[in-house]
């Protein structure tokens, strides 16, 4: 299986504590990989390793290689590298603008600044997470207005507008309601036939509803991976076993 | 240990009731006895009489007192909030992030009237500046530097980091992610940090009082020129003796207005923005 | 060209910074630089403890710089002021946090923060026409007094306490009522025993910073406080250090001794905050542990 990301030799520590511990593993393309762990095993900071995002933290030392698309990550500019892999948050985060200036927002930034075409990126993309048809009276009111779902949405679509190869999401519904959950898990099967998406959770019911790939990963170290239906039928580590079965929380 | 209870409960009454009192007794006083005195005359005239300010009014000095503040937030907003900005999203080193600071709360630790007696050797006296709107303003604005640095790094540092990071997701580079999701998010702050700045710089007498304020001069048209200042002129009415102090009272009254509607259009824009915030 | 323009705006915001970070250093070393020249001529020994202040020489052939009792007036001023805000402040910040509901702190915190914006000139003015007029009722001689300044200036430290105290509180209270109420102890009992005591490592923080604003104050102090170079009593006249500059920086000749040492006497306000501010600090980690 060809995969759009790869890592090798993962090493991440703050302040010389290790967060992520020698972890290579690979995201196969126009797939769904979930990583599970328990709280505070390094699933975030694996994240911001992907999209380059460490760089921004203070005080952190990383080891290993990120490729993507075979190449290695490292080499590509940074802003290059980030608009190829998005990423949407726990919380959602729309700017504080309307729907219509939090979509174009980036097309705009990349020197879009054709009406036509701006248009056609709001409506494809919102039409994308499933939204368009919902709020498309309402583009010009500002996105701090919708719901937690939708304002989630919003943001998938607004990570949709850079034409990532790539998308990041973590934990993106552990704010949200039961319906927008819903919702959500259904935009992004969808959305599995055009992107490589990787999910942080702790839900396991999600990740076994969404995944395709599972990669199991505790106090640093990637414990175990594997096809999502073989790891969640019948795992090999008696850790990964304990942790599905609920052990930790 | 029931008592201990009460007494601390009537101290609490007691002193809100103190502080409440002292507030409605200040304001109350000030605009009944100045607002005799307040008419469009005082407020469009120059001072005059034997007495300097005794008869006419006071424009020149509202006027200069505009020019001071407004040189004060030119010289002290701008390095302010790039310093703060620099702070919080450039500065990787914690050394030279505590060494700033350390100057910044240095200065904030200075007097004002040892800033105005720096402003009045170094510019006035050895660069020849002579008493000038400028030279005042520079004490001023160096005044009101740390007040503004700090709140507006506390608003950086407050800003929903999530956010920013979006931005950075996109791979925007940081300057545009400032420019257009961090200044805007954060203008309210940043206004209403300036407009009290300014107000301190307004109500400040200590440092312009040798340094650019005087005791008569025309609406000022260059900054390069000494001008009046409201805060020193309530000050001259007092100390000259003159035979009434209704003057000083309309002084006092116009300041104590200005410090009012600056206050209440603080406050109301931080309410509408924190209702538009719970409305998401 | 995004390149470009970005390292354009980082390298602006750290000119920026550098030139408010060279400046502010170079006012510093501007005013210790100024306030050397005093101890070629006076002892530090004598500038400090010394109690005669004859800066002019008036044909004696006398000068004396000694700024003794100004320190002491600044002190006194400060901690008779911070004495009688720390009473109000606290019981308001109190109130605030253990009894006002949150709607009532959204109005009373705007509400009291109009004292910070009063120029202290009104201050000293209103301190003029009110509490010097009452003290001379009162039968002191002219009425300025020293306790009259403390009473003023303990009004402009209301502001800054209440809000930095009623903060410290508040988090505490919301720490520790749930698991007071929940034992079934009185409201006020679990505040006294438990909040009050827990607060008081930042209450100490907030007053060094308090007395740093008072020890600055000029204006309202120099209206109030009589200036006269007199050791200070509760209802004698006296000078600050803060009064002293302002009154005599207009005067004073460039580069001579009398101006060199008006710098000095702003410099030693500048050491004495950050005497009290360590000082403090070390109490309070002896204090709590």
């Amino acid at each position: 299986m060809e995969s759009a990301i790869e890592i090798k030799n993962l090493t991440v520590s703050y302040d010389g504590k290790v967060a992520v511990d020698n972890v290579s593993t690979s995201f196969p393309k126009k797939k769904i990989t979930s990583i599970i762990g328990p709280s505070g095993c390094g699933k975030t900071t694996l994240l911001n390793c992907l999209n380059g995002m460490i760089r921004e933290i203070p005080d952190v030392k990383v080891g290993g290689e990120v490729y993507l698309d075979g190449k290695p990550a490292d080499r590509l500019p940074i802003d290059e590298w980030r608009r190829r892999v998005g990423i949407v948050f726990q919380t959602p985060m729309p700017f504080p603008f309307s729907v219509y200036k939090n979509l174009t927002y980036a097309p705009k930034y990349y020197g879009n600044h054709d009406k036509a075409d701006l248009d056609r990126i709001v409506k494809e993309n919102l039409e994308m997470v499933g939204l368009y048809e919902e709020i498309r009276d309402e583009l010009k009111k500002s996105a701090l207005k919708f719901s937690g779902g939708q304002q989630q949405r919003i943001c998938i679509a607004r990570a949709l507008t850079v034409e990532p190869d790539v998308l990041l999401l973590d934990e993106p519904c552990s704010a949200l309601d039961v319906k927008s959950i819903a919702v959500i898990e259904e935009t992004l099967m969808k959305l599995k036939e055009d992107y490589t998406i990787i999910i942080v959770t702790h839900n396991i019911a999600q990740a076994k509803r969404l995944s395709d790939k599972v990669v199991f990963i505790k106090d640093g170290k990637l414990v175990e991976e594997g096809d999502a239906k073989q790891v969640f039928e019948s795992a090999d580590k008696h850790e990964t076993r304990e942790f599905l079965g609920g052990i930790y929380g | 240990m029931r008592i201990k209870g009460a007494l601390i409960r009537i101290w609490a009454y007691a002193g809100i009731i103190t502080v409440s009192a002292a507030i409605v007794f200040l304001f109350v006083f000030v605009f009944i006895k100045g607002a005799s005195t307040i008419s469009w005359d005082f407020l469009s005239q120059s001072p005059s009489g034997a007495v300097l300010g005794e008869e006419g009014g006071i424009l020149p000095a509202i006027t200069g007192s505009l020019a001071f503040t407004l040189t004060a937030v030119v010289i002290g907003a701008i390095p302010a909030i790039a310093t703060a900005l620099y702070l919080v999203f450039y500065c990787k080193s914690s050394k030279s992030e505590q060494v700033i600071h350390l100057v910044i709360q240095c200065i904030a630790g200075i007097p004002s009237i040892v800033l105005g007696l720096f402003s009045y050797s170094l510019f006035v006296r050895d660069l020849n500046f002579g008493r000038c709107i400028l030279s005042s303003g520079i004490a001023l604005g160096v005044m009101i530097l740390p007040f503004i640095e700090v709140r507006a790094e506390k608003t950086f540092r407050e800003m929903n980091m999530t956010m920013i990071q979006s931005a950075y997701a996109l791979g925007c580079t940081k300057s545009h992610t400032i420019l257009t999701v961090v200044l805007p998010a954060c203008r309210g702050e940043l206004f209403s940090g300036i407009i009290l700045g300014g107000c301190y710089a307004m109500g400040a007498t200590a440092p312009m009082i040798f340094t650019g304020a005087v005791a008569y001069a025309a609406n000022p048209t260059s900054i390069m020129k000494p001008a009046m200042a409201l805060p020193l002129h309530l000050y001259l009415l007092v100390a000259q003796g003159t035979t009434s102090l209704d003057m000083a009272y309309g002084t006092a009254f116009v300041m104590m207005a200005v410090i009012l509607i600056s206050n209440a259009l603080v406050t109301i824009y931080a309410r509408r923005r924190q209702r538009a915030w719970n409305q998401q | 060209m995004r390149k470009i323009s970005n390292t354009i705006f980082r390298i602006l915001l750290l000119i920026l910074t550098g030139v408010t970070f060279a400046a502010l250093t170079f006012v510093i070393i501007f005013i210790v630089k100024e306030a050397i020249p005093t101890f070629e001529e006076v002892s530090l020994g004598d500038f400090l403890f010394g109690r005669e202040w004859l800066p002019l020489d008036v044909g004696t052939g006398h000068m004396s710089f000694g700024i003794f009792n100004f320190i002491m007036a600044t002190l006194y001023v400060s901690f008779l002021a911070m004495i009688i805000s720390l009473v109000i402040g606290l019981g308001a910040s109190l109130y605030l946090s253990c009894v006002a509901s949150s709607k009532v702190r959204g109005l009373m915190y705007p509400f009291i923060d109009l004292l910070a914006g009063i120029p202290s000139v009104v201050y000293g003015f209103i301190g003029l026409t009110v509490l010097v007029k009452f003290f001379i009722r009162a039968g002191v001689h002219t009425g300025s007094c020293v306790l009259a300044s403390a009473i003023l200036l303990a009004v402009m430290l209301l502001p800054y306490l209440i809000s930095a105290c009623s903060e410290t509180l508040l988090k505490n209270k919301e720490k520790y009522l749930k698991a007071g109420t929940s034992l079934g102890v009185d409201q006020w009992y679990t505040v006294s025993s438990v909040v009050l005591p827990a607060s008081w490592k930042s209450i100490l923080t907030i007053i060094v910073l308090a007395i740093g604003r008072a020890m600055g104050e000029t204006m309202a102090v120099m209206m109030v406080i009589g200036n006269a170079n007199l050791f200070p009593t509760l209802l004698g006249k006296s000078e600050s250090i803060a009064a002293l500059i302002a009154l005599e920086m207009g005067t004073a000749v460039n580069g001579s001794t009398h101006f060199h040492a008006l710098y000095a006497a702003g410099l030693v306000l500048i050491v004495l905050l950050f005497i009290i501010n360590i000082g403090i600090n070390l109490i309070r980690d002896k204090l709590i542990k």
